[in-house]
């Protein structure tokens, strides 16, 4: 027995709650016998690896889920060594290659190379083709996404690619042109309420649908948080019964204090603090992107109207402006600099408006 | 014109004209050699060759090239640029390799031809031969014949109608022609003569003034003859360039010669050159066996030339040669730079010879007079036709001395040498200057070139006959004047090329004044006595162990300090080893250390092994080399060595600028004592930074001046300044200047982390933080910059990195702001950020395994889906709030909970461990502790119910439970394959029972079948026997009435008992 969100995932395809026109057509490709390359993309929870899990099973039956789990050892042209994480089948390889970071390329030429070379032996498979499943797509390199290219034309015939990502931006143009791109769009909250219900009906037990509600509102499109939420609350208050009590994750509420001390004082002492609980953010592993984007929404909830395309703009800037954050190593400088910038703004819009108020 | 070739080596020989009977050309080769282990060669460094002209004009150079030295590079021939090997063969890279013949273009139009046996030139037209090679020829009259004896003949070369300009090309031509021939048609190829012309072993005059301002006097004496060389013209052989001192060397061993060839080396160098290609060949008798290299030719020329030599002719008994010329000159009374040795040997051939004359006359034998073998062994003394030398000297009245000597031998020699066909085919006629010529036993010609009158020989030759010494003047006045020589070349290098020596040639400085200037003894050390004297004092400690000496640490204990010698008393040990086996010198760079260490060492008689740590880095390394010097000796005892630590001070000011001044005098630059006062501050006494920067100053101008000490030594000991330090003075108003010096220096990643954590802290009544705004955007500049520059590898960017930290100077300099700290907070973060990527590390592997059993845990394992929602909800799972009540007890709502929870934490691998705190409490910690992650500011956030250790203790208990019962669960599942096995084995079992029964049943059917007899006629039976066959029937399958039912339960268990097939009814 584990998690909900373990225990109650779909398996076929048939079994989806929501989005049942995409699992039609997922259907109709995977009986096709002509599947492409394809890309899913969507949102966080949306529901992407559980329905490449079910067309995999759609198109190779149910042993395609008798997996195993090794560690490769791959060996950078400097003599590092990186250890990825490979889960595989008869009929498909799944791998993360964003996990070994700049060497990703690497990865994805000797595995893709390695199974483009070598047939389908299994005689009973149901297609002659092997599956390779590529987790977070979208923080491929650049380097990683060019030494795809060519492989998924060349090696056609041996292998399919299934891309996984949250957003098709950062992948580049001649990969999703070769794919056929699926977009998996977050449920709405009547279909997260549908299954909430689901589960706590074979949970045996019962949710009141006020409840439901408000877990689904609150986890805006993310069936596994809701789902997360869900068993926390079942876990924390075994009835369910009375004014329920979301928790939000801890460093978003961590965010939003932040957020309110850059809305209170713009002072440098403030601009300290505001850094030693960013980096008390940092420490916990929470992306430096992320940060800034809740705190940014804060901010913006916070501050007059007039001001906030300035700080929406200027979050975008050290935001979309990625590159910035991801080509430097220092994150806090980055984080700092908004954090200055909209001081600055807030402290310029008070000081204008009291001025011309006197 | 026909030319012939004085030696076999075609790159080192003079080309006599025939017709004129005296030198034209002269080929020289000269090489270099990279010297290995044992003086042995090992490379070709490089190697030249030379053709000069009878005019002693260099008229055309070949610089040999690739790897071996031995292929065509640059050549230069007079009137003509440097061209390419293959432009002189009129830029042809491939040959015509028609079978027999090799024929080259050359760049005149000539064609040259090689064949096998000949190589000749030939005209545009190519039907004209207008040059030819003779090898081993005869010279009969005008024509050239090949010679009828092998190994005999000369090599001649024959140019017909040529412009005397194409010669030095054709004559380059030709030793390419005749390499490429030799090659092409598998002849013996050409040998490079190995003709060292500088350093090692055979270290010439000049290296030996070059190198060594003040050599040793035993040097000086070993090259005593070209000691007289150097007297007689001073200059000259310092203009002599080091490569062409070999032939110095040369015609200095002829001996005989020497004093004839004197005026040679009066000419020029070039002509001294000439002179020992032109005298080492000819030699006076020599013989054409003794072809070889030319130095090695001299010698054997010189051997058999010995009548005049001392006889001594060692490998570099140099020096006894002109003394025993000086013996003979003075008639076995020998004074000057005679020791006693050289005069017994000297004078022993005289007598020698006085007695082999004798024999000659006896046994009227021309030659090989005698052959003595002297003390050496080694040296072979053939006075060989000595008469032919004696006479001609005897005859010449240019050298009343020699012809002295000769006098009282030579005239009984006359009578007895009537059979010698020497002949003198010119009279020599005191101050004529036609050269003297002879014609050796081999029809050789010799020339034998007149010395000039010149002021200093006529007084040579006057101090000759006064002191009768072969060395005119005394040694100890050549010393003097040596010394006189170097101490000019030293004291005034820019003096210009009108006062001697060295400077117009090659005034460039080879040596850095740190190690020109460095003490060598010492009392010469600077700084501070004491240390010194510390030093030296630790050394002589070890001088019992060492050299066995007490005297020694008496004196000095006698000396110095006595401390030294209690603590000596104390700890003294078997070996009277000091107490502390290692001495560790320390102190700031420039202070004198190594310099001590050597000066000391050297003094007190020790050999001195450096290692390098920065060379030799590595422990192995260190051990290699000390090792094997220990190896001799005991090394360090087996107690832990100490070390003594003497520190070192900054020598007082006044004696370091005490000797840079003495120093500027000597180097002849001038200096005032403010400017090298200045210099002293600005390096903070490091004597090797004060002295490259005045070795730095003199490349550039004569005067040192404050001015220009303070520019020079910009940017000095920089690199030294603390980063504090450039902190601070990046936040605090200093003059521009020092920002912008800051800048030059290298800031490190530290630098702008300080700059980051420290500029908030500043202007905090900056209203509207635009300042800050300013700041955070260099940063962050500066940020994309090192990372582009590190992913990139750009690396030329770095040296722009530290201008952008620059900015922070005007943004932020504040008198008085409150002192700058070592940034460590980023840092903390980095540990901190690190020691969470390991709990979320193992928190993945915990999710993972568990995936291994459900597969659909694994999608939790993105990183960022697990920091951001699995984390934070997983504590809440594992967190209910729950009564630490026994679990016997609680409501089935709460125990459904706990199941739940045990469950969970289970599947995840997630345990409560028992732990000790500090104070001594029990407390139980959640391992991975995955709790770090809803615990911000050391607060856990408020939702989340605080377990207490009481229903922790519940929970994990629960877990362990539950972890047996899995195991059981496990063992259970493993049960199929065991029972698996038994069933087969029952079932093996049942087979045999089988086929058992069905033996029965063939047992049973031949006995029911109806008996047989023999004939196989059915025996009628009885009817009771069947009746009692019938009876048993039934009593055998009476177990399929059983009446007990029988279970059984195989338990798996260590049990040794051998496991056979047994009946169940053996149980019943």
């Amino acid at each position: 027995m584990t998690l909900w969100v373990d225990k109650y995932r779909p398996h076929t395809l048939d079994d989806l709650h929501y989005h049942e026109r995409l699992s039609a057509r997922l259907r109709s490709l995977a009986a096709s016998g002509d599947f492409p390359h394809m890309l899913f993309y969507g949102p966080s929870g949306a529901g992407k690896k559980t329905r490449i899990a079910c067309t995999l099973r759609q198109l190779f039956g149910s042993n395609v889920e008798k997996l195993k789990i090794d560690q490769r050892v791959f060996m950078t042209p400097s003599k590092r060594k990186l250890d990825v994480n490979i889960v595989q089948s008869n009929y498909h390889i799944e791998i993360t290659p964003s996990d070994v970071g700049i060497y990703d390329r690497i990865v994805i030429q000797e595995i893709l190379k390695e199974i483009a070379q070598t047939q389908q032996v299994d005689l009973n498979a149901k297609q002659r083709f092997k599956v390779v499943i590529i987790n977070e797509a979208d923080s491929l390199s650049r380097d990683a996404q060019a030494a795809l290219r060519r492989t998924m034309e060349k090696y056609m015939s041996n292998m399919r690619i299934i891309l996984c990502a949250n957003s098709t931006s950062k992948l580049i143009a001649p990969i999703k042109s070769r794919c056929l791109l699926m977009r998996v769009a977050a449920p709405n909250a009547d279909e997260m309420q549908t299954c909430l219900e689901y589960v706590a009906k074979k949970e045996k037990f019962d949710l009141p649908p006020d409840a439901a509600k408000d877990i689904a509102e609150d986890a805006n499109g993310n069936l596994r948080k809701a789902l997360l939420v869900l068993e926390a609350l079942k876990m924390q208050s075994p009835d369910l019964s009375g004014p329920l009590s979301i928790a939000k994750p801890d460093w978003e509420t961590y965010c939003y204090k932040v957020a309110d001390l850059i809305v209170q004082e713009q002072t440098p002492a403030r601009v300290m603090e505001v850094r030693s609980k960013f980096y008390e953010l940092l420490s916990h592993c929470i992306p430096a992107t992320v940060i800034l984007k809740t705190v940014a929404e804060r901010v913006v909830e916070k501050v007059d109207e007039a001001i906030k395309a300035d700080v929406m703009h200027w979050a975008a800037f050290y935001l979309l402006k990625e590159a910035r954050m991801r080509i430097g190593n220092k994150k806090i400088f980055h984080l700092e600099a908004w954090v200055i910038k909209v001081m600055s703004l807030y402290k310029h819009f008070m000081f204008n408006f009291n001025m011309e108020d006197f | 014109m026909l030319l012939r070739f004085t030696q076999a080596d075609m790159l080192n020989t003079d080309l006599v004209d025939i017709a004129s009977g005296r030198p034209k050309y002269t080929i020289l080769s000269r090489a270099s050699y990279i010297k290995g282990k044992d003086n042995a060669i090992v490379d070709v460094a490089s190697r030249t060759t030379s053709i000069i002209d009878d005019r002693r004009k260099v008229i055309a150079t070949i610089e040999w090239s690739g790897k071996e030295k031995r292929s065509g590079g640059l050549i230069w021939i007079r009137n003509s640029e440097l061209v390419k090997f293959a432009e002189l063969f009129d830029g042809c890279d491939s040959v015509k390799t028609v079978p027999d013949r090799l024929v080259i273009p050359s760049r005149l139009g000539y064609v040259w031809v090689a064949t096998r046996a000949a190589l000749f030139v030939c005209g545009s037209d190519a039907t004209k031969v207008v040059g030819k090679f003779h090898e081993r020829s005869i010279q009969l009259g005008d024509t050239v014949t090949p010679s009828p004896i092998p190994k005999v003949g000369n090599d001649y070369l024959e140019f017909v109608d040529l412009p005397e300009d194409a010669i030095p090309e054709l004559l380059v031509g030709y030793i390419f022609m005749n390499i490429m021939r030799r090659t092409r048609f598998d002849l013996p190829r050409y040998q490079f003569p190995i003709v060292d012309g500088s350093g090692g072993g055979r270290q010439t005059v000049a290296d030996v003034y070059l190198n060594n301002p003040f050599p040793p006097p035993k040097l000086i004496l070993g090259y005593s003859v070209l000691d007289r060389v150097v007297t007689y013209s001073e200059s000259e052989v310092f203009t002599v360039h080091p490569a062409h001192m070999a032939s110095v060397h040369t015609f200095v061993s002829n001996g005989l010669l020497g004093d004839l060839a004197m005026n040679v080396a009066d000419d020029d160098a070039m002509q001294g050159q000439t002179a020992g290609g032109e005298y080492a060949p000819n030699g006076l008798l020599s013989d054409d066996e003794s072809q070889e290299q030319t130095l090695v030719e001299s010698r054997t020329m010189f051997k058999s030339n010995g009548l005049l030599g001392a006889t001594m002719s060692g490998h570099d008994g140099v020096n006894s040669r002109p003394n025993g010329i000086a013996t003979r000159n003075s008639g076995s009374t020998s004074t000057g730079i005679c020791d006693a040795t050289n005069t017994e040997h000297s004078s022993f051939p005289l007598k020698e010879l006085a007695a082999a004359t004798d024999e000659e006359r006896d046994e009227s034998e021309p030659n090989n007079l005698f052959e003595q073998d002297l003390s050496s062994g080694e040296i072979l003394t053939s006075i060989d036709s000595r008469t032919d030398a004696q006479n001609k000297i005897t005859e010449s009245q240019e050298l009343p001395s020699l012809s002295q000597i000769l006098r009282p031998h030579g005239r009984k020699e006359t009578s007895s040498s009537s059979k010698i066909t020497t002949m003198y085919s010119t009279t020599m006629t005191t101050g004529s200057s036609v050269p003297i010529s002879a014609t050796a036993f081999d029809g050789k010609m010799i020339y034998l070139k007149k010395r000039p009158k010149k002021v200093i020989n006529s007084r040579t030759t006057a101090e000759n006959q006064r002191t009768e010494s072969l060395l005119e003047t005394p040694i100890h006045k050549l010393m003097d004047q040596l010394s006189v020589i170097t101490a000019k070349k030293l004291i005034q290098p820019e003096a210009g090329p009108s006062t001697v020596v060295v400077s117009s040639s090659n005034p460039v400085e080879d040596e850095l004044w740190v190690d020109r200037y460095r003490p060598s003894r010492f009392s010469d050390l600077l700084g501070d006595e004491r240390v010194h004297r510390e030093t030296m004092t630790w050394l002589k400690e070890w001088d019992y162990c060492v050299f066995g000496k007490r005297k020694a640490l008496n004196r000095q204990k006698k000396t110095f300090n006595t401390q030294a010698a209690v603590l000596d008393n104390k700890y003294e040990d078997a070996h009277h080893r000091p107490y502390e086996k290692i001495l560790l010198l320390s102190g700031p760079a420039g202070y004198g250390k190594t310099t001590l260490a050597h000066v000391a060492a050297r003094q007190a008689g020790y050999e001195v092994m450096e290692i390098n740590a920065s060379d030799a880095r590595s422990g192995q390394v260190i051990d290699d080399r000390i090792r094997p010097a220990l190896e001799s000796g005991s090394a360090v005892g087996s107690k832990k060595p100490h070390a003594r630590i003497i520190r070192f001070t900054r020598p007082a000011d006044i004696y370091l600028t005490k000797r840079l001044r003495s120093i500027c005098e000597n180097e002849g630059l001038h200096a005032d004592s403010r400017a090298l006062s200045t210099l002293v501050g600005v390096t903070k006494g490091d004597m090797r930074g004060c002295l490259n920067t005045l070795q730095f100053i003199k490349a550039r101008n004569q005067d040192v001046t404050e001015n220009i000490i303070r520019t020079s030594t910009k940017g000095m000991k920089e690199g030294d300044a603390s980063f504090t330090s450039v902190l601070s003075s990046l936040f605090s108003p200093l003059p521009r200047k020092r920002v912008k010096e800051l800048g030059l220096s290298e800031l490190d990643e530290n630098r702008r982390l300080g700059c980051f954590e420290h500029y908030a802290n500043l202007r905090h009544y900056d209203a509207s933080l635009a300042r800050h705004g300013k700041a955070v955007g260099w940063l962050m500049t500066f940020d994309m910059l090192s990372g582009t520059m590190r992913s990139e590898r750009e690396y030329g960017l770095l040296p722009y990195l530290p201008y952008l930290l620059v900015p922070f100077y005007p943004l932020f300099n504040e008198r008085g702001g409150s002192k700058v700290e070592r940034p460590k907070a980023d840092w903390d973060n980095l540990m901190k950020t690190r020691t969470n990527e390991e709990i979320y590390k193992s928190l993945s592997k915990c999710v993972q395994s568990a995936g291994h059993r459900s597969a659909g845990l694994r999608h939790l394992l993105s990183n960022e889906i697990m920091q951001l929602e699995f984390a934070p909800y997983i504590n809440r799972i594992i967190s209910p709030p729950m009564r630490p009540v026994n679990s016997q007890v609680t409501r089935p709502q709460e125990r459904a909970l706990l199941a739940r929870l045990v469950d969970i934490m289970v599947s995840l691998e997630l345990r409560f461990i028992q732990e000790k705190a500090e104070d001594g409490q029990l407390t139980y910690r959640l391992d991975p502790p995955v709790d770090v992650f809803v615990t911000y500011d050391g607060k856990r956030s408020g939702d989340i119910s605080v377990q207490r250790y009481a229903t922790r203790q519940l929970i994990a208990g629960e877990i362990d439970i539950q972890l047996i019962a899995r195991q059981a669960e496990a063992t259970e599942r493993e049960k199929p394959t065991t029972a698996g096995t038994f069933r087969k084995s029952r079932k093996t079992d049942d087979g045999d029972n089988s086929t058992l029964g069905k033996r029965k049943a063939d047992l049973l059917d031949i006995a029911d079948r109806p008996p047989v007899d023999f004939f196989g006629r059915p025996i009628t039976v009885s009817a009771p026997l069947s009746k009692r066959s019938k009876g048993t029937g039934p009593g055998l399958t009476a177990p399929e009435e059983k009446k007990f039912k029988v279970s059984y339960r195989f338990r798996e268990g260590n049990s040794a008992a051998v496991r056979k097939p047994v009946k169940v009814s053996s149980f019943l």
